[in-house]
């Protein structure tokens, strides 16, 4: 499919902001992650929506924290 | 976004193939569309909808007109695929480029033709497609997989009632009462929608790893998990009912603004009441005067009647007369005289006297001698009477004319307060029917309710204060228990991150909202001045209920001192700059945009639309809003001019280009 990348909106670009602010990396990483999937997902009943990505989502990133801290 | 070209096939009134150039340069970026009422305008806004949004919009056909897409098959084209034996195909074809890429939609539906139980001609689906093409820049017509995410980068469907609206849409919006949906409009448009979503599947995902969390622990740090995945439930339902309450506070918060905005505004009735209780009470009065006049008047005629006779009673008077001077005393007068004299035993003169006597004898004598009288004698009596009867009938004719005159001007009275209750009563009935006393004690009541809101709201705010205070004691316990048994930490390590990005998210979700509630303002501000320069002397706010406000220069509200044409232009200026924040910039297409708005702003309006887009559709309705102000600032901007002709026998629109 020809998309194209798209531009951030003003108000795109200031939830950026509010996303950078968080101190905590993993954390906001998850939850970037997050509202990437529903994005991509916005228009799925409830019902179909993967849940499964966002919990792998969350695994992912407290497999690292295990990882790191063996 | 830019629309290039519509395509419809037998869709609704539009028998066979149409085709609709909606192509325009940013000189002349305004496409109109002219038809009367049930010609097909609206036909041609569903034709765009349904080729953009498909299934989505055949969806919103039904939840918001209760109408099926196969209700659009044309019916010339199902009875010739009848007469046939065939098949009818129903579609509409948009054509668009987005980001210099030329795409385009086709939304298509095949039917049989079929006879009902009651012989009428129906359509029943038997093919129903929707395809997505490229057109590459060597004219290829590349098919690419239409999903949502496409549409949802260009004109996101959630948003697209901001873009391709009615009327209706404008007139509604600038009602007192309508924060909810304003509130909507904003969270919609900046994705705020998306977050809010986001945070319900960490929740959810939280809420899995603490169960079975819960499941797999033992011993002490079982009930701990236990306790803690109470806490959070608690604590959730608890968020949940403090947001219904808020919820609930501000609706009622908007109920009260609008009933108080419309009993300050409600003129006062009471002394226009009184002053038409003043003037029944005068009516009365002269009504009452009018028939004791009349009265007068009938009695008075009985003597007026003999008016006619006074002529001939004068003469006899005259003739009378002329016997009096002669010394004859009326006969009733001396016989009177006399007879009074003989009861007083006392003479004319003075001297007193006895039954018998002389002085008796004479008087008594000359009484019988009085008897004994010719009847010419009692003609002089009739003088007096005579005389009499003439003044009271004369008395009786001033007298009527005078009452007469008296009536009259009573009847003047009557006329002037007849006329000036009239007037009070035409003010009266130009004024709303509102009951003043009903709408205050609807205020009264709906503050009660706001108190009992605001106290179970504080009630909910303490007890979530106490719940979170537990769950960090909680936190404490399984932290350190969980430290014995490996797994559960596992799960608990998790749920901490799930519930953490959740929280987290939450509070961004909240800064985010107020940030675009603020940016939405400012815009809706600059757009009200735009579209509404006799109105600068106000100033637009949306608070932080969401509520659309007009403040005058002291800061009081004023959006009753608009005119109705201005208070929609608020609406305008609202949806401008929902338009202006979504940063699409699609085409704008308005279906009947001055069918409700006031004549005293089609001139502001036509003026501002084509500034705000780079395209903009109209569909309008000839004279009505398409005269003389619209079309001279229109026309100018106008890339295509469409007629739309309806053939009312058939039952068939044809498109016309001007």
């Amino acid at each position: 499919m020809a998309r194209r990348k798209l531009k951030l909106t003003k108000s795109q670009e200031r939830l950026m902001k509010l996303f950078s602010e968080i101190e905590d990396e993993d954390i906001r990483e998850i939850m970037a992650n997050v509202v990437l999937i529903e994005s991509k997902h916005r228009s799925s009943s409830a019902k179909n929506f993967p849940i499964r990505l966002v919990r792998d989502a969350v695994d992912s990133i407290a497999r690292l924290q295990e990882m790191s801290e063996e | 976004m830019h629309f290039e070209r519509l395509e419809i096939l037998n869709f609704a009134s539009y028998c066979g193939e149409h085709s609709l150039d909606l192509d325009c340069n940013s000189d002349c970026p305004v496409v109109i569309i002219l038809g009367g009422t049930g010609y097909g305008k609206t036909t041609l806004f569903d034709a765009i909808n349904w080729a953009l949004y498909g299934t989505d919009y055949e969806r919103d056909l039904v939840k918001r007109r209760e109408r099926q897409i196969i209700d659009y098959v044309n019916e010339s084209a199902l009875r010739d695929a009848e007469a046939t034996q065939g098949f009818v195909e129903m579609s509409c074809t948009l054509y668009f480029e987005h980001d210099g890429v030329h795409y385009y939609i086709n939304q298509a539906l095949v039917a049989q033709p079929v006879r009902n139980n009651e012989g009428k001609l129906t359509p029943m689906q038997t093919d129903r497609t929707t395809a997505l093409y490229e057109i590459t820049s060597s004219g290829d017509h590349k098919r690419l997989k239409y999903d949502t995410i496409f549409l949802d980068e260009i004109l996101p469907n959630n948003v697209k009632d901001y873009f391709l609206f009615d009327g209706d849409r404008i007139y509604n919006l600038s009602n007192p009462g309508a924060s909810q949906e304003v509130r909507e409009a904003i969270f919609r448009v900046v994705d705020l929608e998306l977050i809010k979503n986001a945070i319900g599947h960490l929740s959810d995902v939280a809420t899995e790893y603490r169960r079975k969390a819960n499941r797999e622990s033992t011993g002490e740090l079982s009930v701990v998990e236990e306790e803690y995945a109470n806490a959070r439930e608690r604590l959730s339902q608890l968020k949940e009912e403090e947001e219904n309450l808020k919820e609930e506070e501000r609706a009622i918060k908007a109920q009260i603004e609008a009933l108080e905005e419309k009993l300050k505004n409600l003129p006062d009735t009471s002394k226009l009441q009184e002053r038409r209780s003043q003037f029944v009470q005068q009516l009365q009065q002269v009504e009452a005067q009018q028939e004791s006049v009349t009265a007068e008047i009938r009695a008075l005629c009985a003597t007026v009647a003999l008016s006619f006779a006074r002529e001939p009673i004068l003469t006899l008077i005259n003739e009378l007369d002329s016997k009096r001077q002669k010394g004859l005393i009326p006969k009733k007068v001396s016989q009177a005289l006399l007879k009074d004299l003989l009861e007083l035993k006392r003479c004319i003169c003075g001297t007193e006297f006895q039954e018998g006597d002389r002085i008796f004898q004479a008087l008594v004598a000359r009484l019988e001698a009085e008897r004994a009288k010719s009847s010419g004698q009692e003609l002089l009596g009739l003088l007096f009477q005579l005389g009499t009867a003439s003044d009271l009938v004369g008395e009786a004719v001033q007298q009527l004319n005078r009452k007469d005159e008296e009536l009259q001007r009573l009847q003047e009275h009557r006329r002037e307060l007849d006329i000036a209750i009239k007037q009070v009563d035409d003010e009266l009935e130009k004024l709303p029917k509102e009951d003043v006393a009903a709408l205050t004690s609807e205020v009264r009541e709906r503050r009660t309710a706001q108190i009992s809101i605001a106290r179970k709201l504080q009630q909910t705010s303490d007890r979530i204060a106490q719940r979170q205070a537990k769950i960090k004691e909680y936190e404490k316990k399984r932290e350190i228990l969980g430290k014995k048994q490996e797994n559960v930490r596992r799960l608990q390590r998790r749920e901490r991150l799930a519930q953490r990005a959740a929280d987290e998210l939450e509070g961004i979700y909240e800064t985010f909202a107020e940030d675009s509630r603020q940016a939405v303002e400012k815009l809706t501000k600059q757009e009200f001045r735009q579209f509404v320069q006799s109105a600068s002397a106000y100033q637009v706010a949306l608070n932080e209920e969401y509520e659309l406000q007009v403040l005058d220069s002291h800061g009081n509200r004023a959006l009753q001192r608009l005119s109705m044409g201005q208070s929609q232009c608020l609406s305008l200026a609202f949806i401008t700059a929902i338009s202006r924040v979504s940063e699409k910039n699609p085409p704008l297409v308005i279906d009947m945009p001055f069918g409700r708005l006031d004549r005293d702003v089609h001139d502001e309006v036509s003026t501002r639309l084509p500034e705000i887009t780079s395209q903009l559709v109209l569909f309008l309705i000839p004279e009505i809003e398409w005269n003389e102000v619209t079309a001279k600032n229109l026309q100018p901007q106008a890339s295509h001019i469409y007629r739309l002709e309806f053939d009312k026998a058939n039952r068939e629109t044809t498109i016309t280009k001007l």
